[in-house]
């Protein structure tokens, strides 16, 4: 392929969207069939940017000839150009987006005021970004100023993250904290200057600039915390991945060229995975927020929208890759190990963990390793919720203290949830991972076209709204989970199935019970729904029922009572056979 | 396509490059032949530094100190020096508690830069300065056997090796009074029992160069203080068999040929860095068997040799006889196929992604 590839925006309506990732390259492309837009088919190949390969367009050429041979529709010329359509069917592709996950490696300091504000709130904003390592520290973390100099001069980040006071305060503090870190930049070696990002006061911002300035890469931001009890991520999380961006092109020289190809539309995966999230909130405005989860190689992506207000928190502790040597202690061990349907040696789940880590592409190849994984991606949503939970925002509305707040819908990227052996595996993970309440629907990015989507947004957005409602997604499930006390066999909850035939049918749910009502692809159908024993499903308050009208998905309906949280049983042979009839239960009704 | 790429050469020139992450002073110069321990740069990595309360030593309140400094921003000052002062009656002082720079007054407080000796960056190779990289250190060009691993707890060492295996598949396992340890680089098959890491470091071994390691031995060997390198994974794999021959051929050779350079710095996939052993090799320069050692470019095609990674194969190796495309296999997880005929004969269909090149 050539980079005189550009020029693409022509008047067909077809989109070719590239994902560049740390291990795979992909290449979607979506049409027009018979009056609205679907997604047409993919192409997947290992990426070449790193050694001994090291650059991008090999990647992208397999991927798009594997694409090519797929859809039986030529899409670049001998000479590797990417072949321009003048009418509509036309081989080749009229608009490109792009979007990169892999990351250069980067080092954040977090500095800011008061350890309980300003920095809670930085280290959330540096979340939006995948880094290499977080340090924080604090004005008021007992440190003098020489022991703030020197931790910056033995750190050398490249990005620093700056914030204290709420706007229309004064505080000398405030001025001591820019002087240290002014201080400490001009003591850096000349070319190692920082990315400085000052999201604090607004009232210090000209005194950041002055002193700053010269000595960083200074890019300044509104107030994260423009009032001691408001926290406002999103201006300083739009400006800090359009500095990471910049910050990539540098480190990464392919990614301009890349992205000359796509004529600018080139962003970082995450958060154009979050972008996407954000708009589906927009489309499904209510009390209900959007739930978005990648969990890839380099980290696990959680967002989450609520009101329009988008939380995006890049967990590489929680990836399949090198974040894996995170999680070989014993309660880690044996909480993957709790997952499992059968029995896994700790030793060996540490070993795989391991070699996991080193080569994070490899596909499990036995029963034993794809439980394995399985079990893992279980136990890492599970954590990556927790720790992405307090910068949701504040409000969302979660049925149990801890729990999943009520979304609608849950979509869920990664290889490892879209390449599972069957859809009961990838729903399996979902319903145990993230442990959704009340109503919602379960969507799989099987394609792994959402980030690809998100980053077409910006150029394209009747497009994508189109493909929301396609084939480029698979509807996996709506989910109906009661949520209250009961013992276990007690019925908790009264469904009456309508069809569009008259067809009825009526079921009882027993708490402790996991039910699938398949209900076909395209086919409506209504529920209503009678809670029992004062047991919530999120439509006002316990107790409270209605009715609920659906379109049929690849799975249907499944009913979880199991409980929020799931609780397992503490015997390890007991839990093992539960896991396995849970499973056996959906297949069977499938 | 391209696959990751792992190493192994019996001889070739061998290139690597010693640079300091920060403006260095050089001292060699191209076309110089250096020893491991010869200072290549110097640099004054991560300065520190000493806030002083002029204010307070002085009595005085912040706004009255600027009157009483001695030096300003920027000056050199020896220890005793006086900062500030004298003062009063009693003529308070504040001298430098050490020698330094000041870097800054302010608000009745100087900070100090303390002196410090630089940081030196050694050779930890022999041969020949190939290049020099400005402000930064030197290129090191050698004829030499390299040997790449999967893992490194990022330490580095240069000494004799002893090859503790007579065969590939015999786990590693040493005596405490074994008097070839002591500054020696051990090199085994699987590392399996904690002791051998402790008899490791107590016997003061140089190093450890291990076919695989326990994964209950991974925060031991990550904390050790001598570098180790694992070959094939974690678990219980053996040494690769050429890499055997080779270090065995090595020790019938003259002694000059039993040295290695271990470095166990950690894989980084966005360079081509790897851990890895070097072994010197005392070879005519001119002789017609080095490569000049350039890696494939790691572009698939059939006939490259290939290690296996994952279980149940992790470790083995084999040839590329056929890319298949789009492939289910046995666990019902789909990949893009690679076809790999083993060692013993036998065809098997593997995902790609679960191969690596042997370069």
């Amino acid at each position: 392929m050539s980079d005189s590839m550009d020029s693409l925006f022509l008047p067909p309506e077809s989109l070719l969207t590239l994902d560049i990732g740390s291990s795979m390259t992909r290449a979607a492309l979506f049409d027009v069939v018979e009056g609205s837009y679907n997604f047409l088919g993919s192409g997947n190949a290992p990426s070449t940017i790193y050694p001994p390969a090291g650059e991008m367009r090999r990647g992208i050429r397999w991927a798009l000839d594997e694409l090519s041979a797929a859809l039986d529709r030529p899409l670049v010329d001998s000479g590797g150009r990417l072949l321009r359509p003048q009418l509509p069917g036309e081989s080749g592709a009229s608009h490109l987006s792009a979007t990169y996950s892999i990351a250069p490696p980067l080092k954040i300091l977090a500095f800011g005021l008061s350890p309980d504000y300003s920095l809670t709130s930085l280290i959330r904003l540096a979340r939006c970004i995948p880094c290499q390592s977080l340090d924080a520290m604090d004005m008021q973390d007992g440190r003098r100023t020489d022991e703030h100099l020197d931790e910056i001069l033995r750190l050398r980040p490249d990005l620093i993250l700056v914030a204290g006071g709420s706007d229309g305060g004064g505080s000398q503090a405030v001025i001591e904290l820019i002087d240290t870190l002014a201080l400490a930049c001009s003591l850096l070696p000349a070319g190692d200057s920082p990315l400085v990002l000052y999201c604090g006061n607004q009232a210090y911002a000209s005194l950041a600039d002055s002193r700053l300035s010269r000595l960083a890469h200074l890019v300044i931001t509104p107030n994260l915390r423009p009032r001691p009890d408001q926290e406002n991520l999103e201006p300083a999380m739009h400006k800090l991945v359009e500095s990471y961006h910049q910050l990539c092109k540098q480190r990464l020289p392919w990614l301009s060229r890349l992205e000359n190809l796509v004529q600018g539309n080139l962003g970082y995966s995450g958060y154009a995975f979050g972008r996407l999230v954000r708009y589906l909130n927009r489309l499904h405005p209510g009390e209900k927020g959007v739930m978005g989860v990648d969990l890839s190689a380099s980290a696990a992506t959680i967002a989450a929208t609520f009101s329009g207000e988008l939380a995006l928190q890049v967990l590489p502790e929680y990836g399949l890759g090198s974040g894996l040597v995170n999680h070989l202690g014993s309660t880690a061990l044996k909480s993957i190990a709790s997952w499992s349907r059968l029995e896994l040696p700790e030793a060996f789940i540490r070993e795989y963990l391991l070699n996991k880590s080193l080569y994070p592409e490899s596909l499990p190849l036995t029963p034993e390793t794809v439980e394995l994984e399985q079990s893992l991606a279980r136990y890492l949503l599970r954590q990556a919720l927790r720790q992405a939970r307090p910068a949701f925002s504040t409000r969302a509305v979660s049925l149990t203290p801890e729990g999943l707040p009520m979304v609608e819908p849950v979509l869920a990227s990664g290889a490892l949830l879209a390449n599972a052996p069957d859809p009961i595996q990838s729903l399996l993970v979902l319903l145990d991972g993230l442990q959704p309440a009340g109503i919602s629907t379960l969507v799989l990015d099987e394609h792994l076209v959402a980030p690809g989507l998100g980053q077409a947004l910006t150029k394209f957005p009747t497009q994508v709204v189109q493909l929301l409602g396609s084939n480029a997604f698979l509807h996996l499930a709506t989910v109906i989970a009661p949520v209250g006390q009961a013992r276990p066999g007690t019925p908790v909850l009264r469904i009456n199935i309508s069809y569009d035939n008259g067809d009825e049918n009526g079921l009882e749910i027993k708490q402790g019970e996991l039910r699938l009502i398949p209900i076909s692809p395209g086919q409506p159908a209504r529920l209503q729904l009678t809670p029992l024993q004062q047991f919530d499903i999120g439509m006002g308050s316990p107790g409270r029922g209605g009715s609920l009208r659906l379109t049929g998905s690849a799975l249907g309906v499944v009913v979880d009572a199991r409980g929020r949280p799931l609780q397992l049983p503490a015997n390890p042979a007991e839990r093992r056979q539960r896991l396995a009839s849970w499973s056996a239960g959906l297949q069977a009704s499938n | 396509m391209s696959l990751p790429l792992i190493s192994f050469t019996p001889l070739a020139r061998v290139r690597r490059s010693r640079l300091l992450p920060a403006p260095a002073r050089v001292l060699v110069r191209k076309g110089q032949l250096i020893e491991p321990d010869d200072v290549i740069a110097q640099a004054t990595l991560a300065p520190r530094h000493l806030a002083l309360d002029l204010a307070a030593g002085l009595r005085q309140p912040t706004d009255e100190v600027e009157r009483y400094l001695q030096f300003g921003v920027g000056a050199i000052v020896s220890q005793g020096d006086v900062l500030a002062g004298p003062v009063g009656y009693s003529k308070r002082v504040v001298r430098a508690p050490l020698p330094g720079k000041i870097v800054r007054i302010q608000q009745g407080e100087l900070v100090l830069q303390i002196a410090a000796q630089p940081d030196e960056l050694r050779a930890g190779l022999p041969g020949e300065i190939f290049e020099l990289v400005e402000e930064r250190g030197a290129v090191i060009e050698l004829i030499a056997a390299l040997v790449q691993g999967v893992w490194g707890n990022n330490r580095s060492a240069y000494a004799r090796f002893v090859l503790l295996a007579a065969t590939p598949h015999d786990q590693l396992t040493l005596n405490a009074g074994d008097e070839r340890l002591p500054g020696a680089i051990l090199v085994g098959g699987a590392c399996l029992q904690p002791e051998v890491l402790h008899i490791a470091q107590t016997s003061g071994a140089a190093g450890l160069l291990v076919s695989s390691l326990g994964g209950d031995l991974y925060e031991a060997a990550q904390a050790a203080s001598f570098p180790i390198v694992i070959l094939e994974g974690f678990g219980n794999y053996p040494i690769p068999a050429p890499i055997f021959e080779l270090l065995a051929s090595l020790l019938s050779q003259p002694e000059e040929d039993h040295f290695m350079a271990l470095n166990a710095r950690p894989w980084d996939r966005t360079k081509i860095t790897r851990p890895e052993a070097i072994l010197p090799r005392n070879v005519n320069p001119d002789s017609g068997e080095i490569l000049a050692y350039q890696p494939d470019l790691g572009l698939i095609h059939p006939g490259q040799m290939v290690r296996l990674l994952g279980h149940p194969h992790l470790g083995r190796r084999g040839r590329l006889v056929d890319l298949p495309g789009p492939s289910g296999f046995a666990s019902g997880i789909q990949g893009i196929g690679a076809t790999v005929r083993l060692e013993e004969g036998t065809d098997l269909l593997l995902p790609l992604t679960n191969l690596e090149f042997i370069g």
